[in-house]
């Protein structure tokens, strides 16, 4: 026998489960963040090769749903820091060895493409909008409009820069997991190449969802087609990875595949967010329906969600430290309340 | 590099738990957590059981993944040393390093929002004192002191009596060590 047994308290999820690290805004993050690195790849790719014609959502609308959708996830990861002010202190340095900083500097690149391709296919895209920016008092035509030309001007370049920032935006959020040793779960290399692809899956996802014709939906949708095998084979890879771990992916894993999150990764993530969209997809190789197609995209964003929720919870249920708990952190409550000041028992 | 390590003997812990009251106090550890902690081992089988004692706390680890993980290098080694701390003014508060810990070292200061961690009391270190905890135990079970310095009590003690640090495995380098 061998017990280890916690006497005092200790700052651990697992002891005081309000310690978690990570929560749904990390989650959130990860997904937007990689939702919009999708967009990018796609909108990029659009532009470059010249589908003006045949996918005029992507030209055109996407880059402003990408822009609002990390604008999104900015903000969920920016509620997640416990110093907010401080945020500026990422800029002050890039710590080569923290995926972190990198990604920090990643976004920093990722605004300024990302808003030159939306404000270069909002005439064509959102020609009421364009209007109004236009008719601005005072700054409307000295300003606005030379911004749209000079974006218009730059949108092969930024179309260029786009691609590559997209990748890094997707991959760098598994990177940044997969550096941690210290959560078992989290230490693995597939968890960048599993984001990659979950990312720019839901980008594909949006594109079907707002595409302009029938042409950019049945692309997308066999793209997508595509994309949700790449996901799942990385997923099988992963778990294989896991099994074979040592005891403390084991048990991670076992979280997933039969512990408390087996309903949400079974029935929600790899049922309703990879099965059944490749069925659908899979059914509508010849001939895509929209009802069917937006269905389809609907669930692929679900699961993606799904799958950076699953990942960041699944990461913290094992650690290094293995402790049986007696401290009931309820009891501390109790503390407060029987008319003493807790801060004056020394 | 000055090496500083914590040599804790289990044979005379007696699992007071004062060293874990000495940090609150020292350092304004938000209500309800401490930077070090008390873990009760029970080995063997009954009626052969054994039980010691382990004050466990920051590692101090010389190569520590929260440093490398902190996007801001507010989690740094202070002073050339191996013992880390965090600069609070750096810290945005992302929680990397609480992630990197294999320990789980770390906790969040309230209501400042800062990380905070044991900081082998670097603020009684450098005037030569010990640490708080070290300081107050009654059973005289801690030591500190340097490493690299072959005349310090905790040398003489890692190189007379068999110890162990928590799962050096994970390549941390940890600086806390127990003897048997």
């Amino acid at each position: 026998m061998h017990e280890e047994v916690l006497a005092s308290v200790m700052a651990n999820a697992r002891v005081v489960p309000q310690l978690a690290i990570w929560g749904w805004q990390i989650a959130i993050y990860l997904f937007l963040g990689g939702f919009t690195g999708g967009i990018m790849v796609f909108s990029g790719w659009a532009l470059i090769t010249g589908r003006d014609e045949q996918t005029p959502f992507a030209v055109n609308r996407a880059p402003l749903v990408g822009f609002i959708a990390l604008s999104v996830g900015m903000t969920a990861l920016f509620s997640d820091l416990e110093r907010p002010l401080h945020v500026w202190r990422f800029y002050s340095i890039l710590h080569v060895t923290s995926p972190m900083s990198w990604g920090a500097w990643i976004l920093l690149l990722v605004f300024p493409a990302i808003i030159v391709l939306t404000l270069a296919g909002l005439p064509l895209g959102f020609p009421a909008l364009t209007r109004w920016l236009l008719n601005l008092p005072v700054v409307g035509k000295p300003l606005v409009q030379p911004v749209f030309k000079l974006c218009f001007f730059l949108r092969r370049p930024a179309a260029a820069l786009s691609i590559g920032l997209g990748i890094a935006l997707c991959i760098y959020t598994g990177i940044l997991l997969s550096s941690f040793n210290s959560r078992p779960f989290w230490h693995s290399a597939l968890l960048g190449p599993l984001f990659l692809v979950s990312g720019l899956s839901t980008g594909a996802a949006m594109m079907i969802l707002g595409a302009g014709t029938a042409h950019e939906r049945h692309l997308f949708g066999r793209i997508d087609l595509g994309l949700i095998l790449a996901e799942l084979t990385l997923l099988g890879l992963l778990l294989i990875d896991m099994l074979n771990g040592n005891a403390m992916q084991q048990g991670a894993v076992a979280y997933l595949l039969g512990g408390d999150g087996a309903m949400l990764f079974w029935t929600g993530f790899v049922g309703f967010g990879l099965g059944l969209p490749l069925l659908l997809e899979a059914a509508m190789w010849r001939r895509s329906f929209m009802v069917v197609a937006s269905f389809a995209s609907v669930l692929v964003l679900v699961g993606g969600f799904l799958l950076r929720d699953i990942v960041v919870t699944a990461g913290q249920q094992t650690s290094w430290t293995q402790l049986h708990n007696q401290f009931n952190p309820d009891l501390i409550s109790n503390l407060r309340n029987d008319g003493e000041d807790p801060s004056s028992r020394f | 590099m000055a090496h500083y390590v914590m040599v804790i003997d289990t044979k005379t812990c007696i699992g007071c738990t004062d060293c874990v009251d000495a940090c609150r106090m020292e350092n304004n550890v938000p209500e309800g957590l401490c930077f070090d902690w008390v873990v009760e081992v029970t080995t063997g089988r009954y009626p052969e059981l054994k039980t010691e004692f382990r004050s466990e706390r920051c590692n101090h680890c010389s190569r520590a993944t929260c440093v490398t993980a902190c996007p801001t290098g507010a989690s740094q080694y202070w002073n050339d040393s191996n013992i880390v701390v965090v600069d609070a003014s750096r810290c945005t508060g992302c929680k990397a390093c609480i992630a990197a810990c294999p320990y789980d070292a770390r906790l969040i200061m309230q209501p400042e929002g800062y990380i905070g961690k044991c900081t082998f009391c670097v603020h009684r270190v450098q005037y030569g004192l010990d640490p708080a905890c070290v300081a107050v135990c009654p059973a005289k079970a801690m030591h500190f002191g340097r490493l690299d310095d072959p005349t310090s009590e905790v040398f003489q003690l890692l190189e007379s009596r068999e110890s162990y640090s928590l799962n050096p495995e994970t390549g941390n380098e940890p600086n806390v060590f127990y003897l048997r």
